[in-house]
């Protein structure tokens, strides 16, 4: 039986058993104390960049597609690009869930706060433009790299990141420290629980979002994309635009109605 | 691929042990704690698992691919799901003990206010990783069930066990993300102080709705795989098509969409209002339909055939009375008039215990009987394995059966006075109990002695038409031969 999972384990690697120790490790310690927690997120840092130097892409890929297999009614869609589209489905049902959750508490609330009048409507806009933008900078890098332009690759996934990173700043930065020195914080009441914990969820997938990014950019620059060699590019793309309709539906439930 | 398997049948061991609740022994919180950690244990640890072990063995043969599309996001999901049970087990010896809400974790009982021990946001938290593990699992095997098929395994010809095994999987795409909703939910109210659940206005109605939402689906992600294995057993050792194929994989999907339709009806006792109560109470009753229909199905392939009666065999027959039974109990259910009277009875439990413990289990276990030649090139002893069959299925029923009269009796309570009239029926479930228990322990003992021994055995024991054995994809000479390679390596490795 060893031999088996030996043989298992030097067709992959031991990647997937430290990051799921290193995520163990990093609930166990948010569950009782704070400094494991620490340790945890080490272990998965670690991991995560230990992967970035093999080329994660080529690690976690799937196995070799033939041309004898039966494969309808999804010929023409990559066994990645159809894993990541049924990734994407559940995590449609998780906003979801918590969308209609938030929905369900608001509606059998009496009293809930004006949005307008809490949230900084300005802010949430432009964090909403930034967010567009950025998709539009990921289509962009996406159509650069199709025609073989490396250069515009680098600068659309750039841009791409650059703006995440300003949506995380406005969000985290500014946003909440003025909701905060408002009285309206975490446990505050279920308007400020429903508001951290959504916004924060999808921050938490914008900040996974740049890491695919940087990775990308990573690649962009040592090993390098060509115009028949870029799948991972579009499947991130694929993952940043759904964070960024995900916010279209945020930014209206919570900053305008 | 295969150590998974051994690995789940070693976790039931582990948890089969953990799980054997001694009213006389333990004070209440303490029984409290082994109630939740049995259920949670047995219904996500043991059950899903050991359905996607088999299934991570079987469906790539059965289709006729050397493996899952993603054989290191396996790896991950395999490595999450071991950490996530270790975790929940781990809580036990944290200071305050582990969660003490039962299965369900009802709000507010699953507040910080009333259940302060970390170790029950541990257990919250491992629940999480398990979510998320299945999800990994289920992205893999709809994939490849979609994708990775052999030349000549088209949609109609997939085998009954495949198709079980991706509605199995597409269901608990559907349901785990609530949970995962849910829990982030719980796990913020009881890390960073939001109020979601001990508010008035979200409160225990909602975690009732995100978490029934998960449970009644999950109920037949256990059931489903356990139908599409005794379908498969019933046709090798009937020798016979399945009866109405087309119609049976109709039925599966109508189950596995109704499914999603029917968790209301866990929460009739919980004031929602008059057509909301009729319209589950419909949609229950809805889903019975398929069901039986799948039982029909299944009954008739065996109709006038000539069976042979291995413990495979049995275990599947013992499986069909034991679905019947928890069947018809459940039917009940969905007349909310009933329900107000059962639920939180014993009787509820017997039903559950029917279902679970009884279909989900034994179909499982005939599932490892089943392809055991084929995954370890053993063969189990056989008398030896029909011996257990008859001790565990008379230990089962003695377990479980006094449960249908103890009506009056309420769950979860840790002890009962003399004067209830309960001692009786009790003391014949705790003797089922340990008939039942060894047994299983029995039935892991065959398999493994089998795996030690140096016998092994013929290609195609069960003589079976299926694909997996044949190894024959509509006669593409090439995919057998794929096939075959990859069991010889895999072979090779072990002995």
């Amino acid at each position: 039986m060893n031999d088996d999972e030996h043989t298992e384990k030097s067709k992959s690697s031991y990647m997937p058993l430290i990051i799921a120790s290193g995520v163990a490790i990093f609930l166990l310690g948010l569950a009782i104390y704070i400094p494991v927690l620490v340790a945890g997120l080490i272990i998965i840092v670690a991991a995560v960049y230990k992967m970035f130097k093999d080329g994660a892409a080529e690690k976690f890929s799937g196995t070799k597609e033939t041309p004898e297999e039966e494969t309808y009614p999804l010929e023409s869609v990559t066994n990645e690009k159809l894993g990541l589209w049924i990734f994407l489905a559940s995590e449609i049902l998780i906003f979801g869930s918590l969308i209609i959750a938030y929905a369900y508490v608001r509606v059998n609330s009496g009293s809930w706060p004006i949005a307008t009048q809490t949230h900084n409507v300005f802010l949430g806009m432009t964090n909403t433009i930034i967010l567009l933008t950025s998709s539009l900078a990921m289509i962009l890098s996406l159509y650069a790299i199709r025609q073989g332009n490396v250069k515009g690759l680098k600068i659309g996934l750039g841009s791409a990141f650059a703006l995440g990173i300003a949506f995380l700043v406005i969000k985290l930065g500014f946003e909440w420290p003025e909701l905060i020195s408002k009285g309206f914080t975490i446990t505050s009441g279920l308007p400020a629980s429903t508001y951290y914990v959504l916004t924060g969820l999808h921050a938490v997938h914008v900040a996974v979002g740049l890491v695919a990014v940087g990775y990308l950019i990573f690649r962009a620059y040592s090993l390098g994309f060509t115009s028949s060699k870029h799948i991972a590019v579009e499947n991130v793309g694929l993952y940043w635009h759904f964070v960024d309709i995900v916010w279209m539906f945020l930014f209206p439930l919570f900053y305008l109605i | 691929m295969f150590f998974l398997i051994v690995a789940g049948s070693l976790g039931m061991l582990m948890r089969t042990q953990l799980a054997t609740p001694n009213e006389n022994f333990l004070n209440p919180f303490t029984y409290d704690q082994v109630v939740t950690l049995h259920g949670l244990l047995m219904i996500l640890w043991v059950l899903t698992p050991l359905a996607a072990g088999l299934a991570n063995y079987i469906v790539p043969l059965q289709i006729g691919a050397k493996d899952l599309t993603f054989p290191r996001l396996n790896a991950t999901s395999y490595w999450t799901y071991l950490f996530s049970g270790l975790l929940l087990v781990g809580t036990v010896f944290l200071p305050g003990g582990s969660a003490n809400t039962g299965w369900t974790l009802y709000a507010p009982l699953n507040t910080i206010q009333f259940s302060p021990q970390p170790g029950a946001t541990l257990a919250i938290l491992a629940l999480a990783l398990f979510a998320v593990s299945v999800t990994i699992s289920s992205i893999n095997f709809i994939t490849t069930i979609v994708k990775k098929r052999a030349k000549g395994v088209t949609w109609t010809r997939l085998p009954i066990f495949t198709w079980s095994i991706l509605m199995t999987m597409a269901l608990a795409l559907f349901a785990f993300p609530p949970l995962a909703a849910g829990l982030t939910l719980l796990t913020t109210d009881r890390i960073f102080g939001t109020v979601f659940f001990s508010s008035t206005q979200g409160g225990s109605i909602l975690w009732d709705e995100l978490f029934w939402f998960f449970g009644h689906p999950e109920v037949y992600i256990v059931v489903l795989p356990a139908l599409g294995i005794i379908a498969e057993v019933f046709m090798t050792f009937s020798k016979r098509p399945l009866f109405a194929r087309k119609i049976f994989i109709a039925e599966l999907a109508a189950v596995t969409i109704l499914s999603v339709g029917v968790w209301m009806h866990h929460m009739f006792t919980t004031g929602v209002n008059f057509d909301v109560l009729q319209a589950f109470s419909i949609t229950t009753m809805a889903i019975s339909i398929p069901f039986e229909g799948l039982v029909v199905g299944l009954v008739l392939t065996l109709y006038k055939s000539r069976i042979k009666l291995s413990a495979p065999m049995l275990y599947c027959l013992a499986a069909m009375f034991t679905v019947t039974l928890g069947g018809v109990t459940g039917v009940l259910q969905a007349f909310p008039v009933l329900d107000y009277a059962f639920r939180g009875t014993y009787w509820i439990v017997g039903h559950f215990h029917y279902v679970m413990a009884g279909t989900a289990l034994f179909a499982l276990i005939a599932g490892l009987y089943y392809w055991w030649p084929k995954i370890t090139k053993r063969k189990y002893n056989e008398s030896f394995a029909k011996i257990t069959f008859v001790i565990s299925f008379i230990g089962f029923n003695a377990l479980y059966f006094p449960y249908f009269f103890l009506l009056d009796m309420p769950r979860r309570i840790a002890t009962y006075s003399i004067l209830s009239g309960w001692a009786s029926l009790n003391f014949d479930a705790t003797v089922g109990a340990f008939i039942f228990g060894p047994a299983i322990l029995l039935t892991l003992l065959n398999l493994i002695l089998s795996y030690r021994k140096n016998e092994s055995s013929e290609a195609n024991p069960w003589d079976s038409k299926e694909m997996e054995w044949t190894g024959d994809y509509s006669g593409t000479a090439e995919a057998s031969t794929t096939k075959d390679n990859s069991i010889q390596s895999k072979n090779g490795d072990k002995s």
